[in-house]
Parts: C-alpha cells; structure tokens; sequence
C-alpha cells in the first residue's frame, strides 16, 4: 500500500520530469563587419527599443505605391524577427514629417529637401542615404520638408524598374532596410542579404548574426 | 491584450476545475474551501550578462546586458482540501500581467509584454493557529512575442515555496502571504545567439510574490 503523500508527489514529479526539454544548440553563424567606411571605423545604429518611423512615398500609380508598400512590410518583418530582444521595431508614419526614414521611387518628387545632402546614385538600383549633423556630433543630420524641420534622418529610394520585377523589389528593400537599422557595408558572402547584389529573399544566419551584433555595440553615431 | 486576459479566465477556470474534482475526493476527510489572491511579483532577470561582441570593432568592450520582466500585478485562484486536521492539499493557478525590459549599458527599453501563467499543487501546514507554510510543484507558461523565447519549453516546471498569516476582518477570512518560485530558463535562440554574443545557458528564473487573499467559500475542518 502506498503511503497517501506518496501517491500526490509521484503524478507531480513525473509530471515536472516530463516539461523538461532537452538543449539544442543551432549552428552559428559569423557577423560580417558593418561599419561605416569612416576614419577610424563608426558604428552607426537606431538606439535600443527604438520604433524607427518609415513612411512609403508610393507615388500617384495606386499599383506601383502597393508594391512598395507591400515590399517594405515584408522586409520590416524579417528584420524585426531577426533580433531576439525587440531592440527596434518599424512603424509606418501617415507623412513624411512624422518619420525617420522616407521610402521613395527614383523618378517621383523628392519628399524631402536635399540641398546641401544629395544622393549618391551612380546607376545603383536604390540607394539609403544620410549626413552627419555638422551642428551636433554623433548625429544625422534632419531633412527639412519644404523648408520646415523634420524628424527624418534617412532617405530611401528604389528605382522605378524594380516595379516590373516585384521579387527583386522586395530583395531591394530588405537590402536597403538593413542599411536603414545601420549596417554600413556589403556582406562579401553570396548567401547574405547584404551582398551588393544576392538573389536573396530571406535574411542568412550572418545577416541575423550581424544585426545582432550591431545592436549591441555602442553606436558612435546616432539617427 | 484581449488574448492575454481570455488566457486568464482560461487558466483560472483550469484551476478551478482542477480543484473540484480531487475536491469531492477529499471533502470527507477535511472540507473544502477556495480562496481568490491578488498580488505584485518581482523577477530575476531572464537573461544577464555580458554581451561578448565577436565583431565588435577595436576599443569596444563587452557590456552588460539584461532582459527582466518587470513588478508587475498578479491573480491566483486556490482551492484547498483538507487531508489532515492542520494538513491540506492546495491547487492554484495564477496570471501574471508583466511586461520584459531590457537594459544595456546606459540604454533601457521595453522588449514587450508578457503574460506567465502557473499552476501549482502545494501542501499546506497550519502553524499555530494564524501561521501557514506552504511547499509544491508545477508548471509555469511564459507568453511573449520576443524572439527569446524561440525554442523554449511553453511549460516549464516550478517550484513553489510560501508563508503567511490567516486573519479574520470584519467577518471575512483573509490572508497575506509571501510566495517564492524558481524555475529553469532557456530556449534555443539563447543558447545559439545567432552570433551575436548574448548567448546563454540555461538558468533559473526566481520570482517572489506579496499576495494579499480572501476565502470565498468552505471551509477546512
């Protein structure tokens, strides 16, 4: 006969045993280097817990301004789940002066004035853009929108062509995207994202590893 | 939020049920009572330590790092049966509205909300004719969007300790109580890391509640 106790604490034991999970290690992936190609090296990234603001300027064409929209929602996503600490987070903004960053198609008005911190395109398919703020050290310098102040710290256009490919958009804007969260180099790796120009739709465990990485490192600049 | 608190009904409901039926076992031998808490928990940090930083440039060292949810309000639900005259067994099961920060360096900021849900089976020894202890085993659920939680277990073992005073206000039987519970912690995105340097073993998570209860009905003889 089984004591009473013993009969209570036997069903809990192995029912505390049985929640147990056995560790599984995933195979690790090398960072590649992203800092900006400054003297020394500079780590440019959004602070911790930052929701970084990006509005999509889709333009007049409804269809064209959905593709676009569609890519960046798709590429926030991937980024976003590709930290494990909710270190940023993308939101849309209704306008370009309630964002951080503006989204754009070459070709259609510039949201933002960009005298004094014009583009470099140079036949490249999009392009992530920014200044350094002369007035204050460690910081990007704001856009103004039609003369006015703005929180916008970063440009973002693609390249009217990539609205016949849509697949290629959306690689387009994931690869942007990851300059936008501060990576400031290409992966030399084929398998990455941030290659200058993978066939890659998914982010790599280097591009995962990466983006961690950057997110815990002291920034020398901030947007 | 609404799933949060559907989760919580849902829980306190399992509690409750789970109660009733070793209950009509055991109401012969010493009566039957429920009792409904209502409290704040703090938590040890999920994860801490050092963020190794593998590609971090030249100059930047390792910093601290951790993820810790915050003081935060929880329920409990708890039926009791007797099984000796100051012996009894309790079930209870509890919500926890919390939410994680994280903190590295000189930076803070909220990771997301979290909802933990536990169920416990304790014995309870009366002391004397005010005091309490009380020791037992569960299972503890951690509900949160931050990816790490990728690969944990969504139920974890716990171990639950605590002690109190029953008093008598105003023809009301309350109670206030102290609570500790440990459990282990980890999960696959931890271990790996991704390679980012926060990575981490498994370790184990203590909380500690100040819960404050009202008997609802019965009564243990």
């Amino acid at each position: 006969m089984i004591p009473k106790r013993i009969r209570l604490v036997l069903p809990l034991a192995a029912l505390a045993v049985a929640a147990c999970d056995a560790p599984t290690i995933p195979p690790e992936a090398e960072a590649y280097d992203f800092t900006f190609q400054t003297t020394p090296p500079s780590v440019l990234r959004w602070p911790v817990g930052t929701t970084i603001r990006v509005h999509v300027a889709g333009g007049e064409d409804p269809a064209r301004a959905a593709l676009l929209r569609e890519a960046f929602v798709e590429a926030a996503a991937q980024w976003e789940t590709a930290v494990l600490f909710g270190e940023y987070r993308f939101a849309e903004a209704a306008t370009a002066r309630d964002a951080d960053v503006v989204l754009f198609w070459g070709g259609d008005p510039v949201p933002a004035d960009t005298v004094g911190c014009p583009p470099e395109i140079a036949g490249a398919r999009a392009v992530t853009w920014s200044c350094p703020d002369p007035a204050v050290p460690g910081r990007l310098r704001p856009f103004t929108v039609d003369g006015e102040p703005s929180s916008i710290r970063m440009m973002v256009f693609v390249q009217r062509l990539e609205a016949n490919d849509p697949a290629s958009l959306k690689r387009v804007v994931l690869h942007e995207l990851g300059h936008v969260l501060g990576i400031g180099r290409h992966s030399p790796n084929l398998e990455d994202v941030m290659e200058a120009h993978a066939p890659v739709d998914r982010l790599s465990l280097a591009d995962r590893a990466t983006i961690q990485v950057l997110y815990h490192v002291e920034p020398d600049i901030v947007p | 939020m609404e799933s949060v608190m559907w989760r919580a009904a849902t829980l306190s409901l399992v509690g409750l049920v789970w109660l009733a039926v070793p209950g009509a076992a055991w109401a012969q031998v010493g009566g039957l009572e429920v009792e409904a808490r209502a409290g704040v928990v703090v938590s040890t940090p999920l994860v801490e330590g050092a963020a190794a930083l593998p590609a971090a440039p030249a100059g930047e060292g390792a910093q601290t790092f951790r993820v810790t949810p915050v003081l935060a309000p929880l329920v409990v639900v708890a039926g009791r049966a007797g099984l000796e005259p100051n012996l009894s067994l309790e079930l209870s099961a509890g919500w926890t509205f919390s939410r994680l920060e994280g903190r590295q360096g000189g930076e803070a900021w909220s990771v997301g909300d979290l909802g933990i849900g536990h169920a416990v089976a304790s014995l309870r020894r009366r002391m004397g004719e005010r005091l309490h202890v009380r020791g037992g085993f569960g299972l503890i659920h951690y509900r949160a969007d931050a990816g790490v939680f990728e690969g944990s277990p969504r139920l974890m073992p716990v171990l639950e300790v605590g002690a109190g005073a029953d008093l008598e206000l105003g023809g009301a039987r309350v109670s206030l109580t102290g609570v500790g519970q440990a459990h282990s912690f980890g999960s696959t995105a931890l271990r790996g890391g991704g390679g980012s340097g926060i990575r981490g073993e498994d370790g184990t998570v203590y909380r500690f509640a100040l819960q404050a209860g009202v008997v609802l009905g019965g009564g243990l003889r």
